[in-house]
């Protein structure tokens, strides 16, 4: 048997795939957070700018169903914006990232915003996520927390550093996906699959939908 | 006499009425508020020592004042750069204080010029900065020369663009303040204070460098002292001392036959230095166009768009390599004028991810001129022509996509069927080709591949993509 032929076919045992793709701006971390949730590490000082598009595979338990959720890890350059825009038209799920260190990463979600409702899927669930909240902020959270509201999408903080929140934003995702279609979600909401590094208080009430 | 926050009448200070003036006759049409300060100046103390003053100024802006003055002493940098030994002696020791009112107008009005004409505006008002700097009045001239300037300046607008708001909501404007700052940064060089922890390496890990200069971590083999590695050295001496002999007689022209069939077996990693630009033919384009490079430097320190980004992605160029692995180290330093400068050279590509790693790998062989005809031939030379492949719309990735398609369905069908099967896009492709295969294969094999693919052109893209695909077919 080839490997890669073994890997695609637990894929092919999986109870539920989907398409997230994560965007923002230039350098709020968008890599990181994928490398983060998929691998589990942070690229300490050895940062690389995307270029084009990139994704990965990552796969996960929910109760006793299995998830793919194939990840996509956009550039943030704006020339790039038309290449991505052609693969949120599939995406199922949207991790909107910005950067609490930096005020015009903010303010440019609500372009992106508006550009996801131009392109993207009707249904498209799309989470605001606040990163690198181990560095000194500059957005404050409650800043995020309304424009999310406005919006009625959650909202949460993460850092791909420490890994504070970061399986809790995509694994949030995957269970309102799997809501939206099939109105229950395996193993409870908030799965015991997350390894939750801080105290679950923190942040819960972010974490549900808003609708 | 009276210290009513508008009548200080320290320079910097003055400079900075200007913009409230403006702000203020704008918004209010209060004509009142502008006359009190023009009677004051008008009768002040123009030696009032300036120390005193600018700590009051500062405390009473507050973080607004801090930002504004960066850009002020950068202007003055570049004025005297651009212009070597003409201004240098003009300015006095705090110079950014003296001179900062003429070169904020004067830089206001380039602004307000570019946005009608660009180039030729530029270059008679830095002609009138530098020579503003060589003859260097006394305070009172200078104040007079702000004050009417910044009034008149302030008519103008009112005048001519009523649509334009103020300096504080100008996005143009705003984004002069940040260009400035960031080239700031990097002219102060690494040991600035003002660099984030966050952006330097632990300095710890630096113990293992391999020959190209990347740092590797603790416990990660090099093999720098096997015998094997010996044996390469020793090849490698017998091979220089070919080449050199080589390259005596390589008068002008291409390579010829038995050259291009020597650097398939790779260029002696200390001649790169001499045969990349040759082959690139960037050599002759630099004797043609002597002072083009500072040209555009200079051009792009007022006006270019993509100075912010080229500066974060800096930041994510070869960390783990010893030249770019300081914040604002000599390097980096090259590395961002290399790109801003070629952002003005061709506007059309501007700056586009991928391009900061070419020039970086440029940059550790060539100097920063040297470096930047190589990037531009290798942007429009017919063999090369990257151009395609980074400007808005990506043009030639998408041609060459298709054309490896096609590639792959005749030659490798199971593959590609496979790949079909499994909807898996082709845009990793993106990634191999942008940089042609830097960062994604080893780096001492995307060497040999920019020797090949210097001399060959992109087709060696292709060849390689396919070549990845049948060696990973199994």
């Amino acid at each position: 048997m080839h490997p890669v032929r073994k890997r695609s076919s637990i894929y092919q045992d999986v109870d539920f795939s989907y398409t997230v793709m994560i965007l923002g701006d230039s350098c709020t971390g968008k890599t990181c957070l994928l490398i983060r949730y998929k691998d589990g590490a942070f690229l300490n000082n050895n940062f690389i700018s995307t270029v084009g598009i990139d994704y990965r595979n990552k796969l996960i338990n929910m109760g006793d169903k299995k998830v793919k959720l194939q990840i996509w890890d956009t550039a943030g350059q704006e020339r790039f914006r038309s290449v991505a825009t052609s693969y949120y038209r599939d995406a199922d799920a949207l991790l909107l990232v910005y950067d609490i260190a930096n005020r015009q990463s903010f303010d440019n979600v609500r372009d992106w915003l508006s550009h996801i409702k131009e392109h993207g899927k009707e249904a498209v669930q799309v989470t605001l996520v606040g990163n690198k909240c181990d560095l000194p902020r500059v957005v404050q959270a409650d800043e995020g927390r309304r424009l999310a509201e406005e919006n009625g999408i959650p909202f949460m903080e993460t850092s791909a550093k420490t890994g504070q929140n970061v399986d809790r934003a995509f694994l949030g995702l995957a269970e309102r996906m799997i809501k939206m279609k099939y109105g229950f979600v395996p193993g409870g909401e908030m799965a015991d699959t997350i390894a939750v590094n801080e105290s679950k208080s923190i942040n819960l009430s972010n974490c549900c939908p808003i609708t | 006499m009276m210290k009513v926050p508008v009548i200080s009448l320290d320079a910097t200070d003055t400079d900075d009425e200007d913009s409230e003036t403006k702000t203020r006759c704008k918004r209010n049409g209060s004509v009142r508020k502008v006359r009190e300060i023009q009677m004051d100046c008008a009768i002040g103390d123009p030696s009032g020592s300036p120390c005193t003053t600018l700590n009051t100024v500062i405390s009473r802006f507050g973080r607004s004042q801090s930002l504004r003055r960066p850009p002020t002493a950068k202007t003055t940098k570049k004025e005297e750069n651009g212009t070597p030994g003409s201004s240098r002696g003009a300015s006095p020791t705090p110079s950014f204080i003296d001179i900062s009112p003429i070169i904020r107008t004067a830089s206001l009005r380039v602004k307000n010029q570019l946005a009608q004409r660009l180039s030729e505006p530029l270059k008679k008002a830095e002609h009138r900065i530098s020579k503003l700097l060589m003859t260097e009045p006394d305070d009172e001239e200078f104040q007079h020369y702000s004050l009417v300037h910044g009034l008149k300046g302030c008519n103008n607008n009112d005048s001519e663009d009523a649509g334009s708001s103020s300096d504080e909501d100008d996005p143009e404007y705003l984004e002069l303040l940040e260009r400035d700052s960031i080239i700031n940064r990097y002219e102060k060089g690494p040991d600035a204070a003002d660099v984030d922890a966050w952006e330097n390496p632990d300095f710890e890990v630096y113990t293992n460098l391999d020959r190209f200069g990347f740092v590797h971590k603790k416990g990660e083999k090099t093999d720098e002292r096997t015998d094997l590695q010996k044996r390469r050295i020793i090849k490698e001496l017998s091979r220089e001392k070919k080449w050199l002999k080589m390259i005596e007689i390589w008068k002008s022209g291409g390579p010829s036959k038995k050259m291009e069939d020597r650097i398939w077996k790779g260029i002696p990693e200390k001649l790169r230095i001499v045969i990349w630009p040759r082959l690139l033919g960037a050599e002759r384009m630099k004797h043609e166009r002597r002072d083009m490079y500072a040209e555009l430097l200079l051009r792009a320190r007022l006006v270019s768009k993509d100075i912010k980004q080229i500066d974060l992605d800096i930041n994510r160029t070869y960390r783990d390599h010893l030249a770019f692995r300081k914040r604002y180290d000599v390097k980096q330093k090259s590395l961002l004028n290399v790109l801003a400068a070629y952002s003005m050279y061709n506007t059309e590509v501007g700056y586009c991810q991928g391009m900061s790693q070419i020039a970086a790998l440029f940059l550790m062989y060539l100097d920063e001129e040297d470096a930047f005809w190589c990037l531009h031939q290798l942007m429009v030379s017919p063999k090369h022509t990257m151009h395609g492949f980074f400007v808005p719309g990506f043009p030639k990735l998408q041609r060459f996509e298709e054309h490896f398609k096609k590639i792959l369905k005749k030659y490798k069908p199971r593959v590609f069927k496979y790949l079909e099967k499994q909807d898996i896009p082709y845009i990793y492709l993106t990634k191999w080709w942008f940089g042609c295969f830097l960062d994604r294969v080893p780096f001492s094999l995307a060497l040999r591949l920019w020797d090949v693919f210097l001399v060959e052109g992109d087709s060696i893209l292709l060849a390689m993509a396919y070549n990845i695909m049948k060696m990973h077919e199994s």
